[in-house]
C-alpha cells in the first residue's frame, strides 16, 4: 500500500514540541508519509509543505488555547491556493477554558476541518478515520 | 622557463578583462601578471595577448588563433566571456522549490534572468522566449510529491520549442514522461533538488548546469581552441570565485567565516561560507535551510549600468544614505543618468567621488542585506523565542571586497556605514543577521578569478597567493571604534 502524505505540524505561535515528535513517530509508523513541520508553523507554511509533497491531509496540533484564532481561515487560503479537495484535521486543546467537546468540535467543524479530535483520541481510531477519508476522497 | 617544474598557469576570460598568472607553486608566489581587454569577437586573440606578456620567449605576439601553441605546464581557465550563462528558473512554491532553483542557478554560476512559480501562463512562456536563457531550469515537487505543475510546465516548454536546454530537477516521477516531450534532445533529467521536503540537492542539477555551460560556451567565439591549448575544462567565473572562497577555509582558520562582494558596474554578486544558522536556545528556524557555502547575484545593484536600478531598489535605505551624506534625490537621480550613458567614466570631482560612495554603500548595503536573513523576537506562552529565515551571517569575521570601485577602496567606513544601514530594523519588527566588525579586505590587484582557478587543485597555494595578494584596510581609530555604550 502506497504511504498517504500529510503534513503535520504545531500552528500558531505554540511551541509544544513533544506531541508533535510522538505524532510523527505514530503516524510514520501507521503508513503515513509524514512531512512535519514541527512547532510554530504559519498556515501558509502548512498549505506550500502540502502543495509540494501533494499532500492528502494536513494535520494541525494546537495545544496552548488559541486554536481558535490560529487555525481559522486555513480552509478558504487552501482553496485559494488550489488545494480544494485536501482533507483537514485538527486536535489537542484547542480552546481555553472548560468548554465541552461537541461545542469545540462544532466551531472547527464550521471552519472547514474535516474532523476535530480531542487531546485524549486514541491515534489508532484517528488513523483509521484518516485512512478511511482520504481513501473515500480518491 | 627558469620555473617549469613548479610553473602554473591561471587565465580568466572575463567579460571586460583577459587575466592572466603565471605562479610559481613551490616558492608560493605569482611570477607574472598580465591583463588585457577581452576580445569578445575572437577570444583566443585576447589570450594570446596575455600569453605573449607571460611568456615572451616561447610565444610570439600576433597569434590570434594560438596556432601551435603548446602549454607544458598546468593551465587553469576560467571564462565569464558573452556575459555568462543566463537560466530562467521554474519553481513550484516560491520560497520552496523555487527557492532552492535559485540557489542551484547561483551557485552553478550562472545569471537568474527569470524565476516562476506555479503554472507557467502564455505569457510567461513569451516573456522568457524573450529573454532567450540558455537553460530552464525546471523544478517542482517533492519526489512522490506534486506532480501536476512539473508536468505541464513541462509541456508548456516543450510545446513553446524555446531555443533552450530545459534542465528537469523536479518530481523524478515526472521524469519517464520528459524524453517523449523534448524530441530534439533539449533537455536533461537530473535528480530532484528538493527529494524530500525541506532537503536540498543542489549538486546535481548544478553539474548538470556547468556541464551545460561548457558545452554552449565553448561553441563559436573561438574558445574551443583556447580549451584546446589549455587542455581542461573551464569553470565559470563566479563559480571558480565561490570554490575560493569554499576551499580557503579548510586550509586556516583565518579564512573561515568568509564573505565577498564583488561589485562591479552592472551586479553585485556576495559569496559567503559560513554556517547558515548558529546553535542556541530558543532560535527556530522557519522555512528551507540555506547552504554554508553560498552565492546570490544582484542583478539591480552595480555601480554603472546599473545605477538607475539602485535608485529604484534603494527604498528607505537609500534614502537615509543620502541624507547623512547631503545629497538630494535629483542630483542622485541626475548622476546616475550619466553614469548609465557612459558606463566607462570616472568621478570628475570630488562631488562625483562622493555620489559614487553613495552609490557603494547603498549596493553593498543592499546586496549584503538580501544575501543574509533575519531574526525576529517572539513571545509565546512558553517564553521567548527567535524565528530565524536564511542565513545568518553574524559568524562572519572576514569581508573581501573586489570588483572596480571595492578592489580600489581603503574607505573602512564604507562597510561600517553600509553594514549599519543594513541593520535597520524593518517594519515588521525583523533584524537583518549581519556581520558585525569584521576584517576587511580588498582585492586590489584583481586576483580573484585567478585564484579561484587554483582553489580546487591547490588549496594550499590559493591560500598563500590570498594571503600575500589580498590587501587589509586599516582598522578603523579607536576614535571611531568607540559606540556608546551599546
Amino acid at each position: 500500500m502506497q504511504p498517504i502524505p500529510v503534513v503535520l505540524g504545531v500552528i500558531g505561535f505554540d511551541c509544544h514540541s513533544v506531541g508533535n515528535k510522538i505524532l510523527d513517530a505514530f503516524f510514520t509508523q501507521a503508513g503515513f508519509k509524514v512531512t512535519n513541520l514541527g512547532v510554530m508553523v504559519s498556515q501558509e507554511e502548512f498549505i506550500s509543505a502540502a502543495i509540494e509533497t501533494d499532500a492528502k491531509a494536513i494535520l494541525v496540533s494546537s495545544l496552548y488555547g488559541h486554536g481558535e484564532i490560529d487555525c481559522a481561515g486555513l480552509r478558504e487560503k487552501c482553496i485559494e491556493k488550489g488545494l480544494d479537495h485536501i482533507k483537514l484535521y485538527v486536535g489537542g486543546n484547542l480552546v481555553v477554558g472548560k468548554v465541552p467537546f461537541d461545542t469545540v468540535e462544532k466551531k472547527f467543524i464550521a471552519m472547514g476541518y474535516d474532523r476535530v479530535f480531542p487531546p485524549d483520541v486514541d491515534l489508532d481510531q484517528a488513523t483509521k478515520l484518516i485512512r478511511e477519508d482520504v481513501e473515500a476522497a480518491g | 622557463m627558469p620555473h617549469a617544474n613548479s610553473g602554473i598557469l591561471t587565465l580568466d576570460i572575463g567579460s571586460t578583462y583577459t587575466k592572466g598568472a603565471l605562479v610559481d607553486a613551490a616558492a608560493h608566489r605569482i611570477i607574472a601578471r598580465f591583463a588585457t581587454p577581452t576580445t569578445v569577437d575572437h577570444l583566443p586573440r585576447g589570450v594570446a595577448t596575455v600569453l605573449h606578456a607571460l611568456f615572451p620567449d616561447r610565444i610570439p605576439a600576433g597569434n590570434a588563433d594560438l596556432d601551435g601553441v603548446r602549454l607544458d605546464l598546468p593551465a587553469h581557465l576560467s571564462c565569464s566571456a558573452k556575459g555568462g550563462l543566463k537560466v530562467t528558473a521554474v519553481g513550484l512554491v516560491p520560497e520552496l522549490t523555487l527557492s532552492v532553483a535559485r540557489q542551484v542557478v547561483c551557485s552553478a554560476g550562472g545569471k537568474i534572468s527569470g524565476a516562476y512559480a506555479f503554472e507557467l501562463t502564455p505569457d510567461d512562456i513569451e516573456t522568457i522566449r524573450r529573454d532567450n536563457p540558455d537553460i530552464i531550469l525546471l523544478a517542482g515537487g517533492t519526489d512522490g510529491g506534486n506532480a501536476v505543475y512539473a508536468r505541464k510546465n513541462a509541456r508548456r516548454l516543450a510545446e513553446a520549442s524555446l531555443p533552450a536546454t530545459v534542465v528537469f530537477a523536479g518530481n523524478r516521477a515526472v521524469a519517464p514522461e520528459l524524453p517523449a516531450l523534448f524530441p530534439d534532445g533539449r533537455l536533461i533529467v537530473t535528480e530532484n533538488v528538493m527529494p524530500e521536503f525541506g532537503q536540498l540537492n543542489i549538486e546535481p542539477a548544478r553539474r548538470e548546469i556547468r556541464n551545460l555551460f561548457l558545452r554552449r560556451l565553448i561553441e563559436g567565439k573561438g574558445l574551443s581552441r583556447v580549451v584546446e591549448v589549455f587542455g581542461g575544462e573551464p569553470k565559470p567565473t563566479p563559480r571558480a570565485v565561490l570554490e575560493l572562497v569554499e576551499r580557503l577555509a579548510a586550509t586556516s582558520p583565518e579564512w573561515e567565516d568568509t564573505l565577498l562582494i564583488d561589485m562591479g558596474g552592472a551586479t553585485t554578486d556576495v559569496y559567503s561560507n559560513s554556517p547558515a544558522v548558529a546553535a542556541g536556545d530558543g532560535v527556530i528556524l522557519r522555512g528551507i535551510p540555506e547552504p554554508a557555502v553560498k552565492r546570490t547575484v544582484e542583478g539591480d545593484l552595480g555601480m554603472r549600468v546599473s545605477s538607475r536600478s539602485v535608485l529604484a531598489s534603494g527604498g528607505t535605505l537609500l534614502e537615509r544614505l543620502r541624507d547623512t551624506a547631503g545629497v538630494a534625490a535629483g542630483e542622485l537621480e541626475r548622476h546616475t543618468a550619466l553614469l548609465t550613458e557612459q558606463p566607462g567614466r570616472l568621478p570628475a570631482d570630488s562631488r562625483e567621488e562622493l555620489l559614487d560612495r553613495l552609490l557603494a554603500t547603498a549596493c553593498v548595503a543592499l546586496s549584503v542585506g538580501r544575501h543574509a536573513g533575519t531574526i525576529e523576537e517572539s513571545w509565546t506562552p512558553g517564553g521567548k523565542v527567535f524565528l530565524q529565515r536564511g542565513k545568518d551571517l553574524r559568524r562572519i569575521r572576514t569581508i573581501i571586497g573586489s570588483g572596480g570601485y571595492l578592489a580600489a577602496t581603503p574607505d573602512t567606513t564604507l562597510y561600517r556605514d553600509a553594514l549599519e544601514a543594513a541593520a535597520a530594523p524593518s517594519t515588521d519588527g525583523r533584524l537583518a543577521l549581519l556581520p558585525s566588525s569584521p576584517r576587511l579586505l580588498r582585492d586590489s590587484e584583481g586576483l580573484l578569478p585567478l585564484l579561484g582557478n587554483l582553489a580546487s587543485p591547490y588549496p594550499a597555494l590559493a591560500s598563500h597567493l590570498a594571503r600575500a595578494g589580498l590587501t587589509e584596510l586599516a582598522p578603523r581609530s579607536n576614535h571611531q571604534q568607540t559606540s556608546e555604550g551599546a
